[in-house]
């Protein structure tokens, strides 16, 4: 294997280090190079002064590591949460229940930001209500039991769309829930099979490399 | 110049691209690159007073070329989730043999132990001075809903097992509705590996409750 040495003193002596003079980042980056690219491939053992470090083994973070669970959403679930049955539509609430829980997730959030929370699935084929609509009035997307603002968005007939803005949530574990507290007298059936959370604005934790 | 795609590029805090250092490092250019030698290599601080143990690691494995790169895991961050398949409007317990083929309410109504969520995570990998390839802290939350008031408040059992490591956790509330159950953490090392692992969540409660698994995350504490 090659291995490209650059060594930086003479740049750095010959103009970059004259006194009163700045050592620039470019010195700094052959500096890096050569002694970090280069020392312990040219050499054998370890760097001086650095005996105590253990070198388990050789590992990648390309291929597997950080980068691979930095762009984590805070939340996502992706199961299959169906509202009645194919030809037949829900009408009652589970036991005694006073409510229907149509879609429930956790949402973690590392630190307070503002989050959008997309929620879709695909419209039933019963007799009733096929996909969430402004028509429920029954239907709430609650977050930590506080009703959230609800946009439906246009999608084509076999699919539908949700779309909330959750606001600023703050650091910790939250609960988000669609609720269906009546039932219309048709009933409803519709299937919801993804929801992902992000942050308003892109913002994404960058680690150091 | 040409920096490996895996290998660390300098610290920016440290040097900035293109502009001069700080008038102290100004014209000392022999020491500053002793400094940095010290730094990046983490066998002495930036006083020159000589580190305990190495910090840091390198993509080949050696710790010597960067302040920060395995010395941090990031807390509370969400890698990995799971999600259950159910009828929400069915009040009638699942089958525990086929579930997926007969979907319904997904809930436990104390026949049987069921296990509604099988996921793959992806547990980062614990800071040095652990082995490297363990994995760092793990926490998993699991949402359950309660179908009626529960026997007693601790009545939901959940099972979580990431990588063959069971861990278990109670309902602290009996009353109807939505509860978030921590389960664990799981120590950093605990596990013999990081990144992806299998994760089972399993729900269990005594006959006559009735509780069902929505969704489950884990999280670095």
């Amino acid at each position: 294997m090659a291995t490209l040495v650059i060594d930086p003193r003479p740049e750095q002596q010959g103009s970059n280090a004259a006194p009163q003079q700045a050592v620039r980042a470019d010195a700094f980056a052959a500096a890096w190079q050569t002694i970090g690219n280069s020392y312990e491939t040219l050499t054998t053992g370890i760097a001086p002064g650095n005996g105590g470090r253990t070198v388990a083994q050789v590992h990648d973070h390309s291929t597997g590591g950080k980068g691979a669970f930095l762009a984590q959403p805070p939340s996502r679930w992706q199961g299959f949460a169906t509202m009645g049955d194919e030809g037949t539509a829900a009408t009652a609430h589970p036991f005694a229940l006073t409510s229907t829980i149509c879609w429930a997730s956790l949402l973690q959030v590392y630190t307070d930001q503002g989050l959008l929370l997309v929620l879709r699935g695909n419209t039933g084929s019963a007799n009733g209500v096929n996909k969430p609509s402004s028509d429920l009035n029954g239907l709430t997307l609650e977050l930590d039991g506080v009703p959230m603002l609800l946009g439906f968005e246009p999608t084509g007939a076999l699919d539908w769309a949700i779309a909330v803005g959750l606001g600023v949530v703050t650091a910790g574990v939250h609960t988000l829930a669609l609720k269906l507290s009546t039932y219309p007298a048709e009933g409803v059936a519709w299937g919801i099979y993804g929801a992902e959370v992000w942050s308003e604005s892109n913002e994404q934790v960058r680690l150091d490399p | 110049m040409t920096f490996s795609p895996i290998r660390h590029d300098l610290p920016s805090p440290l040097v900035a691209a293109d502009q001069p250092l700080s008038a102290d490092v100004m014209g000392r250019s022999w020491e500053s690159i002793a400094y940095l030698w010290q730094v990046t290599t983490n066998s002495a601080d930036g006083r020159g007073t000589a580190l305990a143990a190495p910090q840091g690691h390198t993509h080949e494995g050696v710790r010597d070329q960067t302040l920060t790169a395995d010395s941090q895991t990031l807390t509370a961050w969400p890698c990995g989730f799971g999600a259950p398949n159910v009828r929400a409007d069915s009040p009638f317990s699942p089958d525990p043999v086929s579930p997926h083929y007969a979907p319904n309410g997904g809930w436990a109504d104390g026949s049987a132990t069921l296990t509604p969520i099988r996921s793959v995570i992806h547990a980062p990998f614990a800071p040095a001075p652990a082995a490297i390839g363990s994995n760092a802290a793990l926490r998993s939350q699991v949402l359950i809903e309660k179908g009626a008031t529960l026997s007693a408040a601790n009545a939901v059992t959940i099972t979580v097992t990431i990588d063959g490591v069971s861990l278990v956790a109670n309902s602290a509330n009996a009353a109807a509705g939505l509860e978030a159950i921590q389960v664990g953490d799981w120590a950093a090392a605990s596990l013999t590996k990081g990144g992806p692992l299998e994760m089972l969540i399993q729900i269990s409660v005594p006959s006559g409750d009735f509780a069902r698994v929505w969704h489950a995350l884990v999280l670095t504490p």
